[in-house]
């Protein structure tokens, strides 16, 4: 019997494959957004970081990053706030429901998002909600979109702790429900808010479509200015690029320190 | 510590009685079973009593208090669950404190008799250790420890132990029953494992089809089985034929084996009968031996003599002795 494995060399091969497919898209969008010039050449010709300066003091590039990042956040909080309870109540007291909101979150998300955008433009042009141009309609979209990714991630951690025996649980200790969702529910599906959250807003940052066809410039957002960008200079468009791969970053790494700092409080409460 | 008085109660789900009619007194300090197989109403009866579930008939007293319609959270009682449900969010510490803080105690006490009660469950070291980092048995005792922790009126425990392995089922058994004398809480163990029930209780209700079908201490259930149903549930019987004893039947242990080529002792009170050996199985203490008489088969179990399952070789012509002071009448 050989029961010790080793590991075969395909798999070192694939798992290399898979990885510079992954990389050198960003490793070249990072060379370029520091390259002097990089047309005629296999490497880049020098090095330098006027492409970042330029991007910083291009106060339009600035303040679509600041627009971007507020309907990112605004839309993952607004979703964690009507979405976490939805399913904790489907989960916890109406087990019927589970499928029809998992099914129902998935239907807006199938929609091509030119066909959308038209939808909503002509639906929320008149009263009594003419909110068609603004970035209300722009976050409630974006929120539409991403129902399945928080859906699916609060309906899995609560499927994993069995929400419904911890409540009963804290009941015969003595709790009631609302501290029960605090100290229990809810630190539990945290790192399911969590993923979710983040996954929302690297969404609702990188989309273009549904920004450019329901708010355009009268709410320049990030992706709306990177494709002027890319127009008349490839290396500054780079560099923008590398900053919201950065800014998805920082926040991931926020996000996660925020959790386990909120679970901490809580188990030493 | 209190009494817990089930007054006919019933439940009813999607029209059918999951419970119908129940009535159970459980003496302050008791030690009760509710012996059953699964969707005989046990578990629902054991989460009326918790608040859980609310009867749709009767009454639940707890200490003299009508508590039917008082919410779980304020009745007081200590519950653990097969599943464990300890939170994976806190430490066993924290697990075990949860109770307590939610009674407002002054966080003193609370690590004072949180760290006591970890003592007893032999778990003092793993205080700092969350759910996942601890084997299921050890879960388990965190578990009963938060219950316990509370010094609840009534203990309820809904099969704590049928997710554990066979040994580890056995330790915990006897740390269950160690706790509850030296602690003298008033207990409702729901279990479908005849062994369980028949080792902790100081009562057993067997029921069935929502209804407590016997109620007595484990040696009454044992031997005098009211009915066919709660005599085939606890242990092994043998049911004799008709044309030897219509309605009556006899305990595998209580049967006498005799091998053919032993002289037989003078005949004592027995009714004795020829039999052929089928097949014969070690239990360890015991040999279980399959006799076949005329058409019927029973089945006698032996002490084992060393030889193990040897001694009653296949085709071995057997006389069985079935003492008349071991026969009783079963009811339909």
């Amino acid at each position: 019997m050989h029961r010790q494995q080793r590991t075969p060399a395909l798999a070192w091969v694939v798992f290399a494959v898979i990885l510079l497919y992954l990389l050198v898209p960003i490793v070249g969008t990072a060379l370029y957004s520091v390259a002097v010039r990089w047309d005629s050449s296999l490497l880049p010709q020098g090095f330098t970081l006027a492409h970042y300066q330029a991007l910083f003091s291009d106060l339009k590039a600035v303040n679509a990053m600041w627009r971007a990042v507020v309907v990112s956040v605004v839309t993952v909080v607004l979703l964690w706030l009507i979405v976490t309870p939805a399913v904790v109540a489907a989960h916890l007291y109406l087990p019927g429901m589970k499928r029809v909101l998992e099914i129902a979150s998935i239907v807006p998300y199938a929609f091509p998002p030119v066909i959308l955008a038209i939808g909503l433009i002509q639906l929320y042009s008149k009263p009594p909600l003419p909110i068609s141009g603004t970035p209300t309609i722009l976050v409630l979209a974006y929120g539409v979109i991403c129902l399945p990714y928080m859906v699916g991630a609060i309906g899995n951690s609560l499927q994993a702790i069995d929400g419904h025996t911890l409540m009963e649980a804290c009941e015969s200790l003595g709790a009631t429900r609302w501290t029960a969702y605090r100290l229990v529910i809810l630190p539990n599906i945290a790192p399911g808010l969590v993923s979710s959250g983040l996954l929302t807003f690297a969404v609702a940052l990188g989309e273009f479509v549904l920004a450019n066809m329901l708010v355009g410039a009268r709410f320049e957002t990030i992706q709306i200015r990177l494709v002027q960008l890319m127009r008349f200079n490839g290396h500054v468009a780079s560099a923008l690029v590398m900053f919201y791969f950065a800014l998805v970053a920082v926040a991931s790494l926020a996000l996660l320190v925020g959790t386990r700092r909120y679970t901490d409080t809580v188990r030493g409460e | 510590m209190s009494e817990v008085r089930i007054e006919h109660m019933t439940k009813r789900f999607k029209h059918q009685a999951a419970v119908g009619d129940v009535s159970i007194h459980v003496r302050e300090g008791e030690f009760l079973t509710l012996l059953g197989p699964s969707g005989c109403g046990k578990s629902t009866t054991l989460r009326m009593v918790a608040g859980f579930e609310a009867p749709d008939e009767g009454k639940v007293f707890i200490g003299g208090k009508d508590v039917t319609n008082v919410p779980a959270r304020e009745r007081g009682v200590g519950m653990v669950f097969q599943s464990y449900a300890l939170f994976p969010n806190l430490t066993a510490h924290d697990n075990v404190a949860f109770g307590l803080r939610m009674g407002k105690l002054p966080e003193a006490e609370v690590k004072q008799r949180v760290s006591e009660m970890l003592d007893t469950v032999s778990l003092g070291e793993h205080a700092g250790k969350y759910p996942s980092q601890l084997s299921g048995g050890m879960q388990q005792r965190v578990a009963l420890a938060r219950a316990l922790v509370r010094r609840p009126s009534v203990l309820l425990l809904d099969e704590p132990l049928s997710a554990l392995d066979a040994k580890i089922r056995v330790q915990l058994r006897e740390l269950i029953k160690d706790l509850q004398v030296r602690l003298g809480t008033t207990t409702i163990y729901v279990t479908h494992d005849q062994e369980e029930a028949l080792s902790l209780s100081d009562r057993v209700a067997v029921m069935s089809a929502g209804k407590v079908v016997q109620l007595g201490t484990p040696a009454e259930i044992y031997a005098q089985p009211a009915t066919r149903f709660v005599a085939g549930f606890v242990g092994t019987l043998n049911f004799l034929p008709a044309e030897i004893a219509a309605g009556k039947a006899v305990r595998p242990e209580a049967l006498r084996l005799y091998p053919g080529n032993v002289p037989l002792p003078p005949a004592a009170d027995e009714l004795r009968l020829a039999a052929r050996v089928i097949r014969a199985n070690l239990l360890g203490t015991l040999v279980r031996v399959r006799l076949r008489v005329g058409e019927h088969e029973l089945v006698a179990d032996t002490l084992n003599t060393g030889e193990g399952a040897a001694r009653w070789p296949e085709g071995l012509a057997v006389t069985a002795g079935i003492p008349a002071g071991a026969v009783f009448p079963v009811l339909e």
